[in-house]
């Protein structure tokens, strides 16, 4: 129990630290800016939007939930960008001693820091590893439950219908890749480490929409996005001057 | 630059993933609480021993229907496990130390049920809280509650019955 709490408290702060390093850089980069005249405007201006299109796919493949998501990002300065991702999706379960439908929608904020060097203005492709805080709102329906016992007989019962809300830290890596221009396919894997997991020790929801399971604390997801990027203000090719 | 094909093969990787068909988890706790009873002798020095002297005991639950059930020992057992009606507040079984003699007692709990949520891939289950259990004394001394609250901990003893 207290090396659960000791990572979940690491993995909290390793999120803030790559949250508050990310301001700094931006930080830095300002003061710099003001006395060198901006010189990651270079880069210009890219705000893009994605869709998770591997979640229809895992939805037609599974009959118990589904969930849709997006997210936007744009680049902040120095390869790192500002993440806010959000969707929703709902949840059937059905068996005969136990059945209650939910559905839930989600946001997520965060930071990505590329790790990899960009060649110029124009490369936009990214290998990162980020930073998230997630909150999502779950309504679970009424219950039908049924203890089941062959000797002494069956009972059956309701329970009533509740709401939740549930907040995670996560911590994310993957890769954007320019496919066109402007056009972005990119993939990436995320740990999630649910905070508040002693609201959901009656009844919780067996999915939520942006978390995964809802009877995990901790829970490994992935994501396939398509992406469309923006861009504006950008200035001539050139390589970084660090 | 990061080649697109890897994306691609990525894409593939993920999405043989995502269509595996998800099951229900398997319930791996106990779904029923039962009330574990342990047979006590007294001894000449005025002690009590726990012991298996109890030798193919039989467990007939009452249940007020036609069907009964047995729950015959083939040999000597230590434990004597005994579930309660989630449908009653009551429940009575009969006893009987040995098979082979046609003597036997009768337990009667009564008790609270409190309802459990166990897991999703468990549901539902009563953990009970006994509030006294009644005993005819045909081969039993007497029947005490060592434990009232009755749940799937599997480690605790609830009642010693003393012959």
């Amino acid at each position: 129990m207290f090396r659960l709490v000791s990572l979940r408290f690491w993995v909290l702060m390793q999120c803030v630290s790559i949250i508050v390093c990310a301001f700094e850089s931006k930080a830095q980069t300002d003061s710099t800016d003001a006395k060198k005249k901006k010189p990651a405007e270079q880069y210009g201006h890219q705000l893009r939007f994605g869709f998770d299109i591997s979640r229809p796919v895992i939805n037609l493949a599974q009959s118990t939930h589904t969930s849709y998501e997006a997210l936007a990002d744009y680049y902040l300065v120095k390869d790192v960008y500002a993440v806010a991702e959000g969707g929703f999706g709902s949840a059937d379960y059905a068996y005969p001693d136990l059945s209650y439908t939910s559905k839930s929608s989600f946001f997520r904020v965060g930071v990505d820091k590329t790790l990899i060097r960009r060649l110029g203005a124009s490369d936009w492709d990214a290998a990162f590893f980020g930073a998230r805080y997630g909150l999502a709102f779950i309504n679970r329906g009424e219950a039908s439950y049924t203890i089941v016992d062959s000797l002494w007989g069956s009972t059956s019962g309701t329970i009533a219908a509740k709401n939740f809300t549930a907040h995670w830290a996560e911590i994310v890596a993957g890769v954007r890749v320019e496919l066109l221009k402007g056009l972005f396919a990119g993939w990436n894997v995320r740990g999630r480490f649910l905070l508040n997991e002693a609201s959901f020790r009656d009844l919780s929801p067996v999915f939520i929409a942006g978390y995964g399971r809802g009877d995990k604390t901790t829970v490994f997801d992935f994501n396939f996005y398509l992406l469309y990027a923006l861009r504006w203000g950008a200035g001539k090719e050139a390589v970084r001057p660090d | 630059m990061i080649k697109p094909f890897h994306i691609i093969v990525l894409f593939c990787f993920a999405a043989a993933i995502g269509c595996q068909k998800e099951e229900r988890d398997p319930c791996l706790q106990p779904r029923t609480a039962l009330v574990r009873a342990h047979a006590y002798r007294h001894e000449d020095t005025g002690t009590a021993i726990r012991d298996t002297f109890l030798s193919n005991p039989l467990l007939l639950p009452l249940t007020g229907g036609s069907t009964q059930y047995y729950f015959g020992g083939v040999k000597r057992i230590a434990i004597l496990n005994f579930s309660l009606s989630d449908v009653a507040d009551s429940s009575r079984w009969i006893i009987r130390p040995d098979s082979a003699v046609a003597l036997e007692d009768t337990l009667t709990f009564y008790y609270d049920r409190q309802l459990r949520f166990l897991s999703n891939a468990c549901g539902y289950t009563n953990y009970y809280n006994i509030r006294r259990v009644a005993a005819t004394r045909h081969v039993l001394d007497s029947a005490i509650v060592a434990r009232q609250d009755v749940t799937s901990d599997v480690n605790v003893d609830h009642l010693r019955l003393y012959y």
